[in-house]
C-alpha cells in the first residue's frame, strides 16, 4: 500500500528525516515509535503531502505523491496531533462539513455520522457545540473526522495524548475495526505500551533515522533473551568500564559518568556485579532491571530511554 | 465551486453562532451618528443663522434713517437682525462678540449726500467670525452702490427737495412737479432696466417622489462615512479567520483534503463581500428608519454597495497577504 524509499528532509542543519525507507502492507497498523523530535511528525507530514521531501519517493496505492497528490488526498485520512475542528459548531455540523469537503455524498453522510457517533458513544450529544465536550470526547471527534470518508490510508499522529483509558480503548477499537476493513494505518506514538498493544509492525525512529523495523517479537529478538540493566551512582565512565570488564558475557549498551546501561542475565550476574561496585567503594543510587520488551529494545538501539 | 460554497456556508454558520462582535460593529456607526447628530445639530435647522448687525446713527437725519431702515425691509429682514445703538455701545458689544458687524453712519451724512460730496459709511467686523461679517460687507457694498446710483439718477430732484428742507411745508405745486419728474425718469430708466436681460431663477431640484426630502441631513453625511470604517472592521473579522484556521489546525486538515488553497482563499474573500453587503444593507435600513436618510436610486445604490464591499474585501485581503502570524 505504501512504499517509501530513501526519504530525507532537513531543516537548516537538522536532519528531521534521514534516508527513511519502508513498506507498509494493506490493512496493516504500522507504528512509528520514537521520542519527541525523533522525526515522526515530519515523516507523516511528507506522507500526507504537507511537506515536500528533499529527496526520496513516496508511493501510495501505486500513486506517486509527486504527481498524483490530488488523487492520494481522496483516499487518505489524517488525524493530527492537535484537535482540528470548529469548536463553536456542533459535532454533527463539523462532521457534515468535513465529510462533504472529503467528497462524501450527502445521502451517505447522515448514516455514516450516526454510525461513528454510536461507535464512540457520542450519539445524543451530536447537537452540542464541541466547546462543551471533554478532552476525550474531542479526541474521538478528531478521529471520526479522519475516518468519515472511509479512506484507504489513515495517518494518526499521536491520537491518544491526554485522554483517559476508556477513551483510549475506544479509539483502539475503532482503529482495529478500520484495519480489519483493510484500511492501512500509520500510527505515530512515543508510548511503548500503545505500540505493543496496537501495531502489527513497528518502526523505531530516533534523530530522523529508522533504527529497526519489525513485529514486536522480531524487535525483541534484537535484544536477545538478556535483560536490560540500568545502574546509576557516583562513578566515572572509566570506573564503570573497569567493573564491567569482569563480566565478559554482558553487553554494554552505553556507559557514561554516573550511569550505565548493560545487557545481561540479571538473575545470574546481578549479585556479582553489585558486589564489584561495593568492593570498589562506589555508591549506587539506583538499579533498574527491564525484561525484554519494546522499551528495552528502544534502550538497546538508542542507548537512552524514550522519555529522555 | 462546490467547495467554495461549502466553506462560505460553514463560515456563515460560525458567524451566526457568535454574532455579537459583528452586531457590535454594526451598532457603533449608528451610535456615533446619533452622538455627532446631537452635538452638531439636527437636520431641520436652516443652513444660516440670522446675522446680528448693530448700527450707530450719528447723523440722526431722515436720509440716515431711510438708509438704515432698508436693512430691516424685505428679504434682508429674514437675513439680518438690525439693532440701532450708540457708537460706543456698538463697539462695546462688538468687542464682546455679541454681533457680527457694526455699521456707523457719520455725522453730516444727509448734508454731504445732498451736496454731492462723497460719504463713507464705516463697517466694523467681528474678527472672531469668518463668514457672517463677510456677508454683511457684501450686502452693504451692494446696497450703497444702489443708493449712490439712485442719487446720481435723481440728483436734480434731490437738490429741489434740499431747497425745501428748511421750510415747514412743501407747496403742492412743487410736490406735483417733483412727482412728475421722478415718474418720467423712472419710466425712462425702466425701459433700460425692465425687463432685465439676465435674471436668476431659483429652484431646488427635487426628484420625483422625493418632494418631502429635507434640504440637509447631517446624518446623511456622517453615517455612510463611519459605516465604511466599521465595514473594514467587519471584513477584518473574516480575514482574521485565515490566521485562526492556521493556528487552530483546521487549515492544515483542509490541506490534506482534496481542497485547493485558492478555493480556501476565495471562500474568505467571498464571505467578506457577502457579509459586507448584508451588513451595509442592514445599516441602510436602520439609517432610513432612524435618521430618515434618502439613499437614491436602489439599483445605483446596489452597485455602490457591491463595489464598496469588493473594495474593502480586496483591501483587507491585500493587507493580510503580508501577515504571517
Amino acid at each position: 500500500m505504501i512504499k517509501i524509499s530513501n526519504l530525507s528532509k532537513s531543516y537548516e542543519n537538522i536532519k528531521a528525516a534521514d534516508d527513511i525507507s519502508l513498506e507498509v502492507k494493506k490493512g496493516e497498523i504500522f507504528g512509528f515509535l520514537g521520542p519527541n523530535g525523533a522525526g515522526k511528525t515530519t515523516t507523516i507530514s511528507m506522507i500526507s503531502g504537507l511537506l515536500r521531501p528533499d529527496s526520496g519517493s513516496i508511493v501510495i496505492d501505486s500513486l506517486n505523491i509527486k504527481n498524483r497528490l490530488k488523487d492520494i488526498k481522496k483516499i487518505m485520512g489524517v488525524v493530527p496531533q492537535d484537535m482540528a475542528f470548529y469548536e463553536e459548531l456542533t459535532a454533527k455540523e463539523n462532521l457534515l462539513f468535513w465529510g462533504r469537503l472529503q467528497g462524501v455524498e450527502k445521502r451517505l453522510l447522515g448514516d455514516r455520522i450516526e454510525y461513528y457517533l454510536k461507535k464512540t458513544g457520542l450519539l445524543g450529544r451530536e447537537n452540542d457545540p464541541l466547546k462543551k465536550y471533554s478532552g476525550g470526547m474531542k479526541r474521538r471527534i478528531n478521529l471520526i473526522i479522519g475516518l468519515i470518508h472511509q479512506p484507504k490510508l489513515l495517518l494518526l499522529d499521536e491520537p491518544t495524548i491526554g485522554i483517559d483509558v476508556q477513551t483510549k480503548l475506544n479509539i483502539f477499537e475503532i482503529i482495529r475495526e478500520a484495519s480489519a476493513a483493510e484500511v492501512t494505518i500509520i500510527y505515530t506514538t512515543h508510548n511503548m505500551k500503545e505500540a505493543e498493544d496496537l501495531c502489527h509492525r513497528i518502526a523505531i525512529i530516533d534523530q530522523g533515522k529508522i533504527l529497526a523495523v519489525g513485529t514486536l517479537e522480531e524487535l525483541i529478538k534484537l535484544v536477545g533473551e538478556k535483560d536490560i540493566v540500568i545502574i546509576s551512582g557516583k562513578f566515572t565512565a572509566g570506573q564503570g568500564g573497569k567493573i564491567i570488564s569482569a563480566f565478559p558475557d554482558s553487553g554494554v549498551v552505553s556507559i557514561g559518568d554516573e550511569k550505565m546501561v548493560l545487557s545481561l542475565d540479571a538473575s545470574k550476574e546481578m549479585p556479582t556485579l553489585l558486589e564489584g561496585f561495593f568492593k570498589a567503594n562506589i555508591p549506587i543510587s539506583d538499579v533498574s532491571i527491564k525484561r525484554p520488551n519494546l522499551e528495552s529494545v528502544f534502550l538497546k538501539l538508542t542507548g537512552k530511554e524514550i522519555r529522555e | 465551486m462546490r467547495n467554495i460554497f461549502l466553506l462560505i456556508s460553514k463560515d456563515f454558520i460560525r458567524k451566526w453562532k457568535n454574532p455579537f462582535v459583528i452586531l457590535g460593529f454594526l451598532l457603533m456607526p449608528l451610535l456615533f451618528t446619533l452622538i455627532l447628530g446631537a452635538v452638531f445639530g439636527s437636520s431641520n435647522e436652516p443652513s444660516l443663522p440670522k446675522i446680528r448687525v448693530l448700527a450707530a446713527d450719528n447723523d440722526q437725519s431722515l436720509l440716515s434713517k431711510l438708509f438704515l431702515g432698508a436693512f430691516s425691509q424685505g428679504e434682508l429682514k429674514e437675513l439680518i437682525d438690525l439693532e440701532i445703538v450708540s457708537e460706543i455701545e456698538g463697539k462695546k458689544q462688538l468687542n464682546k462678540g455679541k454681533a457680527s458687524a457694526l455699521l456707523i453712519v457719520p455725522e453730516g451724512f444727509q448734508e454731504d449726500v445732498f451736496n454731492d460730496r462723497s460719504v463713507e459709511i464705516m463697517l466694523e467686523k467681528n474678527p472672531s467670525e469668518q463668514f457672517l461679517p463677510q456677508i454683511v460687507e457684501e450686502i452693504g457694498d451692494t446696497y450703497t452702490l444702489l443708493v449712490s446710483a439712485l442719487f446720481s439718477l435723481f440728483s436734480d430732484e434731490v437738490k429741489l427737495i434740499r431747497n425745501f428742507s428748511g421750510e415747514e411745508t412743501i407747496p403742492d405745486q412743487a410736490v406735483s412737479m417733483l412727482s412728475l419728474r421722478i415718474k418720467n425718469k423712472m419710466e425712462g430708466a425702466s425701459k433700460y432696466v425692465f425687463p432685465p436681460v439676465i435674471s436668476i431663477k431659483q429652484k431646488t431640484v427635487v426628484k420625483e417622489g422625493e418632494e418631502d426630502a429635507e434640504a440637509f441631513s447631517f446624518q446623511q453625511y456622517v453615517l455612510p462615512g463611519i459605516s465604511i470604517m466599521f465595514l473594514l472592521f467587519i471584513c477584518n473579522i473574516v480575514f482574521e479567520d485565515l490566521l485562526r484556521e492556521s493556528e487552530g489546525g483546521t487549515l492544515l486538515r483542509m490541506m490534506v483534503s482534496p481542497l485547493r488553497i485558492n478555493e480556501f482563499i476565495w471562500s474568505k474573500i467571498l464571505t467578506a463581500v457577502i457579509l459586507g453587503i448584508l451588513c451595509t444593507y442592514f445599516l441602510i435600513f436602520l439609517g432610513t428608519v432612524i435618521f430618515k436618510i434618502q439613499w437614491g436610486a436602489p439599483f445605483l445604490l446596489f452597485i455602490f454597495v457591491l463595489c464598496l464591499n469588493i473594495m474593502t474585501a480586496g483591501f483587507i485581503a491585500f493587507f493580510y497577504s503580508f501577515v504571517r502570524t
